[in-house]
């Protein structure tokens, strides 16, 4: 097994294992400036990405003049933002003006957005350097990012691994140190998954805070964007940067009176009192018992701590990958009908006629994965199918909805595993896609009832593979999740 | 047709067959490959042989369909998104394009 130990810088003083709030402070008292931390993770780039595959494209040269205009704006006081001279990497399904965003697939190999997402123009207004994207699963759709056109992101600790996905590639980047801080989108998990498997912390934040304006839609009513991070202080410092209403994205929700943007105040080191969730539905069969083990002793910790903690029935959880299999399908048949080779895209070299032209140009353009999607999701919107399936998962959605919103009158935050197993080996689960669909079991009900969930490390399996604990709190409470998940990894730094 | 599999659905039998995922093709502005049609044959019995576990799923309430909808269903506040890229992006992003137009094949 290629461990991480082994590809990371041998000098321990590196900037590189700075976090990206330690950076900040170190540009900002002009210890160290954004140039040199960008140059950087650049070589970093350069030698890690033929090993891992983290980034399906950087570019060094807009990445430093990016970073010159940043030192620049610092020295001048002109920006103070607390990441600012920070250099990201963003998932490639966030539309970049001028930079190339392929969705992580054939289709979109050479499309290069005229405009930017706003999570993307609100990092780059807080002097938040861009170094590139990275590598997903092909249009998010998948738990491994196998289904990636440009290959697989292999897992740090053992490359013979995936990282997860759909946002593989920028949990790997954190954790590899390419990067200081990324960011990831999350339909069904693919934000927390990843950061699970990768050792890192994951945010996914309440449906609405962040505008998904410019991010590449797949199924539009449960996409969000959110951080990836070293630890969470720093998710949490880049989710106040992109969180807020947004014109241009009628989904987003203004949260000046519901819970509010001030995310870091909730950076507190103790949960005594607060009452803490495990449904027993989430450590009932199939999951790896060193991953169950993990989960019960983190909650023994935080009890110990004195929170209150107990089993409950969240219920419905039989129902959560169907509902959310039929739902997200469904969106991505309609959402990706716009790929079809005419305004931009991938178009089929040979073809008869304008029909010709669209079948040709989907058929080559998409992968497997995709086109299995559109399919189900176009049988599960057909006449005759339309009732059984779509509008009965909208039913039992809001039944899941109503059994999360029972649970939270009686507790704060609900905890559990990401994932049932630790990171897969390559291959593994692109030869069973039903498999792979029901590994996201503990993920997906946060998409389905637009709550806010994150993911952090609570432990190793016996090959040294990260284990993810997974928050979740009631919609608009992230700091009550923040709260916990904060104290938990004060807890593990103390050790 | 050996490649004929049956389906039971949740609420009228029906099949998966490769007349079936053709017609989907047809819906879906998809042309698959002969293996990738076999291959969605089998992929989709098993994926909405899983899906159809809906069916049992008992809710509570029998909700208005129309109300899953409200939420999107918004007034237009005027709010105007203007998108100020050049012609040089769209252009560039175009797989066809002549006299500033996107090329498509003649339909009629």
């Amino acid at each position: 097994m290629q461990t991480i130990n082994q590809s990371q810088p041998k000098d321990s003083t590196s900037i590189l294992n700075l976090t990206a709030l330690e950076l900040a402070a170190a540009i900002q008292n002009r210890r160290i400036s954004a140039v040199e931390a960008t140059q950087e993770c650049i070589n970093c780039i350069k030698i890690k990405n033929k090993l891992n595959n983290s980034y399906i494209s950087y570019n060094e040269e807009n990445a430093i003049k990016q970073a010159k205009r940043v030192q620049s704006q610092i020295e001048q006081g002109k920006i103070t933002s607390p990441l600012a001279g920070v250099p990201i990497a963003v998932k490639d399904n966030l539309c970049t003006k001028g930079m190339r965003t392929t969705c992580g697939s054939k289709m979109l190999e050479k499309f290069v957005p005229p405009y930017s997402a706003t999570a993307i123009e609100k990092a780059e207004d807080a002097g938040i350097i861009i170094l590139g994207k990275t590598n997903m699963d092909e249009f998010a759709m998948g738990s491994t990012t196998e289904t990636s056109y440009f290959g697989p992101t292999r897992n740090p600790y053992d490359r013979n691994r995936v990282a997860g996905g759909s946002s593989g590639g920028s949990a790997a980047a954190v954790k590899e140190n390419m990067c200081y801080l990324s960011l990831g989108s999350d339909t069904g998990g693919s934000i927390r998954q990843p950061a699970s498997h990768c050792g890192v912390v994951g945010i996914k934040p309440t449906y609405g805070t962040v505008s998904r304006y410019g991010l590449v839609a797949y199924a539009s009513d449960m996409d969000q964007i959110g951080p990836i991070g070293k630890d969470v202080a720093d998710c949490v410092a880049m989710l106040e940067v992109i969180a807020g209403k947004d014109e241009r994205d009628a989904t987003s929700i203004d949260r000046r009176n519901n819970g509010g943007y001030n995310f870091k105040e909730a950076l507190i080191n103790d949960v005594k009192g607060m009452k803490i969730g495990i449904p027993s539905e989430y450590l009932d069969k199939g999951i790896q018992e060193e991953v169950c083990n993990a989960i019960l002793q983190a909650s023994r910790k935080l009890e110990k701590a004195g929170a209150k903690v107990e089993e409950f029935s969240l219920g419905k959880m039989e129902y959560v990958i169907p509902t959310y299999y039929i739902l997200a399908d469904a969106q991505a048949s309609s959402n990706l009908e716009r790929f079809d080779g005419v305004k931009y895209g991938y178009r089929a070299e040979h073809y008869e006629n304008l029909h010709d032209l669209y079948k040709r140009s989907r058929g080559q353009g998409f992968g497997e994965e995709v086109k299995r999607r559109i399919l189900t999701g176009t049988f599960v919107l057909s006449e005759g199918y339309y009732d059984a399936y779509y509008l009965k998962a909208l039913q039992v959605k809001e039944e899941i909805r109503k059994a999360f919103d029972k649970a939270f009158g009686t507790y704060d935050v609900i905890l559990g595993p990401v994932a049932p197993t630790t990171a897969p080996l390559l291959g593994e689960s692109l030869a069973n896609p039903l498999k792979m669909y029901l590994e996201d079991i503990y993920t997906v009900a946060a998409n389905l009832a637009g709550l806010p969930a994150m993911s952090l490390p609570c432990g190793v399996d016996q090959n040294g593979l990260p284990i993810g604990l997974q928050l979740i709190a009631n919609r608009f409470e992230e700091k009550k999740m923040i709260r916990v998940a904060y104290s938990y990894e004060q807890m593990e730094q103390m050790k | 047709m050996t490649d004929e599999i049956k389906l039971k659905h949740p609420t009228n039998e029906t099949e998966i067959t490769r007349e079936k995922v053709d017609q989907l093709c047809i819906l879906a502005q998809l042309e698959l490959t002969e293996e990738e049609a076999q291959k969605a044959v089998v992929d989709m019995k098993k994926t909405l042989d899983y899906l159809s576990q809906i069916e049992k799923a008992v809710v509570e309430t029998e909700s208005d369909p129309t109300s899953f909808f409200q939420e999107v269903l918004k007034e237009d506040t005027g709010t105007v998104v203007a998108c100020n890229c050049g012609v040089e992006l769209l252009e560039s992003n175009a797989p066809a394009w002549q006299n500033g137009m996107l090329v498509v094949p003649k339909t009629f």
